[in-house]
C-alpha cells in the first residue's frame, strides 16, 4: 500500500439533520418523541399564564418584602450567570448532549429533555456550553414559580424573603444551575405545574388545571423518578385544595396518563433490563430501601446542604396545625422521591438528583425560620450562613473539570477541516467497566469543525491512517482511568502508552493537571498529576 | 552565469512540450510561464530527508510527472493532476496526487504535499472541447517550435505571466515572423488567465492582419463564457466572410445563436451543414445536441428519426434523437436510439451519461451505476458526469454524492452554460442530501424533509388560523 492510498478522507455519516434522524426512530421512539414534543409545546404555551400567576402572587406581598424578594431573585440571576459551568455527570454529559444533537433514539432517562435540547440545537450549535446556558436561565426561571407556590402555602411574608435569599445563594442550587443536569428544566415544569394546580378556588382561571396537567406531564417526561414524584406532589396539592373529582377532571387525569404512558413504558422496560443485567438495585429496593433513603437523603448531607436548613425544616414538621400536616406530607413526598431514586443512585449523583427536593426542604426551613422569635431568628440565620460555608466544597475542582477544560482547549487547536483525532474509545482495551469514555463528538462536527474521531485500537489496526489536515492524538484523564484502579497497574493505560510510543508525534498542547483525588468509582491512579497532551503525527 | 541545472533543462523541455501535450490531453492544460513555480514546489528543501534529488519533471496528458532519486540512487516518481474532485484525500493545494511510487517514503510524500499546498496560484486551463482546442492550440509545425526556441513565444508567455499582456500587440507589430500558431498559443494563454479585461488584447491578436482564423475562433468561443455571444457571432461571421469554410465555425456560430435564444437561426445553420463532415463529430455532438434539445422542433425531430430509423441508420441522427428523447423523459425509447449511436459515440462520456440516467429513471440501478462509472472513467471535465453520478449514487453513497454536487457547483460557477432551473434543482438536492446525510432510509428522509418544509412554510398561517378560531369561539361564548 502506498502512502497516497493510506491517506483517509473524512465523510461524516452522522445524521445531523432532524429528518435524517427521524429515519432511525423505531415506532416507540417516534411515539415518545412525538408525545414529548407535544408536551413541550403545550408547556411552553402554558408559561405565559405561569408568569401572570407569579406576578399576581408576588404583587400581593407587602411592598418591602416584595422588593426584597425581587432583589434576591436579581441576585440569583447574577450568580447563576457568573458561576463557572461544569459537567457533573462524570463525562456522561457528553453522551447526553450527543444523544440530543443526534436524535436517533430515546435516551435511557426518557425523551423530554432530549426534545428540549434538540429544539435548542435547532437554533444554536450543539455544545454542552450551549445546553448549560439554557439551564442557567431555566434554573433561574424555576425559582419564580417555586417561590410563588411557596407563597400559596401562606407562610409569613418574611419566610418568602428568607426562601428567596436561600434559593438564590444556596451553593448546591447555584452550582446545579450551571450543569448539564436535566432536572433543571424539569424543575421549571414541575414548580410551574404545581403553582397553577395550587390556585385558591377564587384565584383560578379556566384552563389552569389543563395547563397544570400539561406542565406536570412535561416534568414527568424529563426524568424517570419524576414520573412518580410529579403526580404524587400534584395529588397532594389537589387533596390540600379539596378539589372534587368531576368528569372533566377525571378526563384530565386520564390524559395525563396517556401523555406519560410512553415514558412509563420506556422506564419500566429499561429498569427491568438493567435489573436483569444487575446494573441497578431494583431487587434490593424493598428490603433495604426505607433505611437506605436516610444515607442518601441530601438534606442529611451537611457537606452539600446546610445543616441549619435541615434542622429548621425538621423543626417545622412538628406543628399540630393544618399547615404542619402539609409540611409533613411534603417531607414524606421527598422521602418517596429519594426512594424512587434508589433504584440507581450513585453517591456522586445525590447532589444533582436531589437538588429540587433540597429546594423544598429549604422552603420548609425558611418557613420555620420566619416563625422563630426575632432573637432566635438572628442566631438561626447566622447558623444558616455558618453551615452553608462547608457546602462550598461543592465547587472544589475535580479531575473531570480539568479533563473538560483540557479537551476543549485541545479541540480548539485542531484545523477547521479534514483532521483526524485519535482518542481513547469505549471499544479500546481494557474493558471500560464503569469508566465513562464518552467524547464530545458534536464538537468535531460543523459548525465547530469537521474532523473524524478514531478509537486508538481501531486506528492502529487500520494501519495508522493519516488525514489530509493532520492526525492528532489526545491523551486526557480517561487514559489514566480504570474502574477501581489497581494499585500496581501502570498509571497510563497500555493502549495510550503504545499509541504514543509507536508513532512519531509532535506535541501541540501539553499540560500537567493536578490530581484532585478519587471519585466514587476509583478511576484514577495515585499520582500527583496527570500529563495531558494533544499531539500531531509528524508528516 | 551559472550552468543550467538538470531541472531547468527538464522544465525547458516541458515548456516546449506543453502546448502539444497538455492541450491534447485530459481536458486540463497547464498554461506556460509557471515553470519556476513548479520547480519550487517539487524540488527538495532542507526539510527533506538527506540525499534526495529532483531529477526532472514532464507533462504527460495534462499531468505532471515529477522524478526523484533517493539516497540509494533509486528513481522514484510522483504524478500530479488537476484536483478535479476538490477536497479529495489526495488533494494537495491546487494539485491532486494521482499516483506515487510505492517505495516513496511517507515523509517525502508528506513534504511534497506540504510544498504543493503552499503554491500560491497555479493556473489550469479547462478545455471544454478537447478536439477543437487541441486542433486550434497546437503549434503543430516546426516553425512554432523554432520560434519558441528562439524565444519569441517564450517572451510573449512571460509578458502574459507578468500581467503585461498589452505588450503583446507591439511585439506582434515589431516581429513580422510571428506566425498564426504562436498567436493562437498566446490567445489560449490569455484565456487561461480568466481575466475578461484581456478579451480586447486576444481579439486584436487574432484579428491583426493577416487575420488568424483559428485564433479568432478560439476568441469567439471565449465570448460564450464571457456572456458576449453577439460579439462572438460577429467574429465568426468575419472568419466565414474571409473564406473560412470550416464546419466547426458553423457549429460554434449555431451555439452562439442558441445562447442568444435564436433557435430558428441556429437550426438553420445546422440544417445547411453536413454533420458527418464536421471534424471530431463525436465530441462535437455532445455540444451540438444541446441546440436540438433547447430548440424543440417537431419537423427536425421527425426528419432525424427518419434518418436514424433507416436501414442504414444515421448514427449522428440517432444520437441527437436519443438525446432529445432523454430530455423529454422517454427513457426507454431514448435508450434504443443511444444504443444505436454507440458505435460512433463510444468515446464520448455523454453517450453513457444519458443511458445511465435513462437506466436510473427506469429503476435499473445496477445498469445506471455501471454506465455512469464508465462515463466517469473516460475522463474529461464535463460537470454533468458529477451531476449524474451524484443522482445515481445519492442513496448508495451520500457523502460521495454531496462531494460530486459540490464539485459540480464549483465547476459551473462562472460559466454561462447553466440553466437557472437545473442550478436550483442541484442546490435543492445538495441541501437535501446534506440534511439527510447519515439517514437510515434516504427516501423516507426526503419525504420527511418535504413534509417538515411544508409545515414550516404553512405554520404561521396555521397559527393565525388557530388563533382566529379561538378568538371567534371565545367571542361567541361571551355573547
Amino acid at each position: 500500500m502506498n502512502a497516497a492510498t493510506r491517506l483517509i478522507d473524512y465523510a461524516g455519516e452522522v445524521p445531523t439533520g432532524l429528518a435524517a434522524q427521524m429515519t432511525w426512530w423505531s415506532p416507540t421512539d417516534a411515539g415518545q418523541f412525538g408525545v414529548a414534543a407535544l408536551g413541550l409545546l403545550l408547556a411552553l404555551l402554558a408559561l405565559p399564564r405561569v408568569a401572570v400567576t407569579v406576578a399576581d402572587t408576588l404583587r400581593r406581598l407587602p411592598r418591602p418584602y416584595r422588593r426584597a424578594v425581587l432583589v434576591a431573585l436579581g441576585l440569583a440571576l447574577l450568580v447563576r450567570l457568573l458561576v463557572p459551568a461544569r459537567l457533573v455527570l462524570l463525562f456522561s454529559g457528553y453522551e447526553l448532549v450527543e444523544r440530543s444533537a443526534v436524535l436517533t433514539g430515546v435516551h435511557r432517562y426518557g425523551a423530554g429533555a432530549q426534545v428540549l435540547h434538540r429544539l435548542l440545537f435547532l437554533f444554536l450549535p450543539p455544545d454542552h456550553a450551549t445546553l448549560i446556558l439554557l439551564h442557567r436561565v431555566t434554573a433561574w426561571l424555576a425559582l419564580w414559580p417555586l417561590l410563588a407556590w411557596f407563597a400559596r402555602w401562606r407562610p409569613p411574608p418574611r419566610a418568602l424573603v428568607f426562601a428567596a435569599l436561600g434559593l438564590a445563594l444556596l451553593p448546591l442550587l447555584v452550582r446545579d444551575a450551571a450543569t448539564e443536569s436535566i432536572l433543571v428544566p424539569g424543575s421549571l415544569w414541575l414548580w410551574s405545574g404545581l403553582l397553577l394546580l395550587d390556585a385558591p378556588p377564587d384565584g383560578q382561571r379556566a384552563g389552569d388545571h389543563w395547563r397544570a396537567m400539561v406542565l406536570v406531564a412535561a416534568a414527568a417526561l424529563t426524568r424517570p423518578e419524576l414520573l412518580i414524584v410529579a403526580p404524587v406532589l400534584g395529588l397532594l396539592v389537589v387533596r390540600r385544595r379539596g378539589v372534587r373529582l368531576t368528569w372533566p377532571r377525571a378526563g384530565l387525569a386520564l390524559l395525563f396518563l396517556v401523555l406519560v404512558s410512553p415514558q412509563l413504558w420506556h422506564t419500566v422496560e429499561r429498569m427491568l433490563q438493567d435489573a436483569a443485567q444487575g446494573t441497578n438495585r431494583l431487587h434490593k429496593l424493598f428490603p433495604l430501601g426505607p433505611l437506605a433513603v436516610v444515607g442518601s437523603f441530601l438534606p442529611f448531607w451537611p457537606l452539600a446542604f446546610p445543616l441549619a436548613w435541615t434542622l429548621l425544616a425538621l423543626r417545622s414538621l412538628w406543628r399540630p396545625t393544618e399547615q404542619g400536616a402539609w409540611r409533613r406530607q411534603l417531607a414524606v413526598a421527598t422521602y418517596l422521591w429519594v426512594f424512587a431514586l434508589l433504584v440507581d443512585l450513585p453517591q456522586t449523583s445525590v447532589p444533582r438528583l436531589e437538588a429540587p427536593l433540597a429546594a423544598l426542604w429549604l422552603l420548609l426551613g425558611a418557613w420555620q425560620l420566619a416563625e422563630l422569635p426575632p432573637l432566635t431568628q438572628r442566631w438561626a440565620g447566622a447558623l444558616v450562613v455558618l453551615t452553608t460555608l462547608p457546602t462550598l466544597w461543592l465547587f472544589a475542582p475535580t479531575n473531570e473539570d480539568d479533563a473538560e477544560h483540557f479537551t476543549r482547549a485541545a479541540l480548539a487547536q485542531l484545523p477547521t477541516e479534514g483532521a483526524c483525532l485519535v482518542t481513547l474509545h469505549e471499544s479500546d482495551p481494557p474493558d471500560k467497566g464503569k469508566v465513562q469514555r464518552a467524547f464530545p463528538d458534536y464538537l468535531l462536527r460543523p459548525p465547530h469543525r469537521t474532523a473524524k474521531r478514531y478509537a486508538m485500537a481501531q486506528w492502529q489496526e487500520a494501519g495508522a491512517p493519516q488525514c489530509r489536515a493532520g492526525t492528532f492524538l489526545l491523551i486526557e484523564h480517561r487514559c489514566y482511568a480504570i474502574f477501581h484502579h489497581p494499585v500496581n497497574a501502570p498509571a497510563l493505560l497500555p493502549i495510550c502508552t503504545d499509541t504514543l510510543a509507536q508513532h512519531a508525534w509532535q506535541p501541540v498542547l501539553q499540560t500537567s493537571a493536578p490530581n484532585h483525588g478519587q471519585n466514587e468509582y476509583g478511576w484514577y491512579p495515585d499520582v500527583p498529576a496527570f500529563q495531558l497532551g494533544l499531539y500531531r503525527m509528524r508528516p | 552565469m551559472s550552468r543550467p541545472s538538470v531541472i531547468n533543462i527538464a522544465l525547458a523541455v516541458l515548456t516546449l512540450w506543453l502546448p502539444r501535450h497538455a492541450l491534447a490531453a485530459d481536458r486540463w492544460a497547464i498554461p506556460p510561464g509557471q515553470e519556476a513555480v513548479l520547480e519550487k514546489a517539487l524540488a527538495p528543501t532542507a526539510a527533506w530527508p538527506k540525499g534526495w534529488t529532483f531529477t526532472g519533471a514532464n507533462i504527460d496528458h495534462g499531468a505532471i510527472d515529477a522524478r526523484y532519486r533517493d539516497p540509494k540512487g533509486l528513481g522514484l516518481g510522483v504524478r500530479l493532476q488537476h484536483p478535479q474532485y476538490v477536497g479529495g484525500p489526495r488533494q494537495a493545494g491546487q494539485f491532486e496526487i494521482a499516483s506515487i511510487s510505492a517505495e516513496l517514503p511517507d515523509d517525502v510524500v508528506a513534504q511534497i504535499k506540504v510544498q504543493l499546498a503552499k503554491v500560491p496560484e497555479f493556473k489550469w486551463l479547462p478545455l471544454h472541447d478537447r478536439e477543437g482546442d487541441a486542433a486550434t492550440a497546437e503549434p503543430a509545425d516546426a516553425t512554432g517550435t523554432a520560434q519558441a526556441v528562439n524565444g519569441v513565444q517564450a517572451r510573449g508567455d512571460a509578458l502574459i505571466a507578468a500581467n503585461q499582456a498589452d505588450q503583446l500587440l507591439p511585439l506582434l507589430a515589431q516581429d513580422k515572423t510571428i506566425d498564426c500558431a504562436t498567436r493562437q498559443h498566446w490567445v489560449v494563454g490569455l484565456i487561461a488567465t480568466q481575466k475578461p479585461t484581456l478579451f480586447g488584447v486576444a481579439n486584436d491578436l487574432a484579428r491583426q492582419a493577416p487575420a488568424c482564423p483559428k485564433a479568432q475562433q478560439t476568441v469567439a468561443r471565449w465570448t460564450a463564457t464571457l456572456g458576449k455571444p453577439a460579439q462572438g457571432e460577429a467574429i465568426l461571421r468575419e472568419v466565414q466572410q474571409a473564406g473560412g469554410d470550416d464546419p466547426l465555425v458553423a457549429v460554434d456560430l449555431a451555439l452562439l445563436m442558441r445562447q442568444q435564444a435564436r433557435c430558428g437561426d441556429a437550426l438553420a445553420v445546422l440544417g445547411k451543414l453536413d454533420l458527418a463532415k464536421v471534424p471530431g463529430i463525436a465530441s462535437e455532438l455532445a455540444r451540438l445536441s444541446r441546440i436540438y434539445i433547447d430548440c424543440p422542433d417537431k419537423a427536425v425531430l421527425a426528419a432525424m428519426r427518419q434518418r436514424a430509423d433507416a436501414a442504414q441508420p444515421d448514427l449522428i441522427a440517432a444520437f441527437i434523437v436519443g438525446s432529445i428523447l432523454h430530455h423529454d423523459g422517454a427513457w426507454q425509447e431514448s435508450d434504443t436510439y443511444l444504443l444505436r449511436a454507440e458505435p460512433l459515440m463510444k468515446v464520448e462520456p455523454r453517450e453513457y451519461l444519458y443511458r445511465a440516467m435513462n437506466a436510473w429513471h427506469e429503476g435499473r440501478q445496477a445498469d445506471a451505476e455501471q454506465l455512469v462509472g464508465h462515463a466517469a472513467t473516460m475522463g474529461g471535465t464535463d460537470p454533468d458526469v458529477l451531476y449524474c453520478r451524484a443522482m445515481i449514487f445519492a442513496e448508495r453513497n451520500t457523502a460521495q454524492a454531496i462531494a460530486d454536487l459540490q464539485a459540480y457547483d464549483k465547476a459551473m460557477a462562472g460559466t454561462l452554460d447553466k440553466t437557472p432551473g437545473k442550478q436550483a434543482h442541484v442546490s435543492e438536492i445538495l441541501a437535501e442530501l446534506q440534511a439527510c446525510q447519515g439517514a437510515k432510509d434516504l427516501q423516507r428522509c426526503r419525504q420527511l424533509r418535504q413534509v417538515s418544509r411544508f409545515t414550516v412554510r404553512w405554520l404561521p398561517a396555521l397559527v393565525v388560523l388557530a388563533l382566529g378560531v379561538f378568538a371567534v369561539l371565545r367571542w361567541r361564548r361571551r355573547r
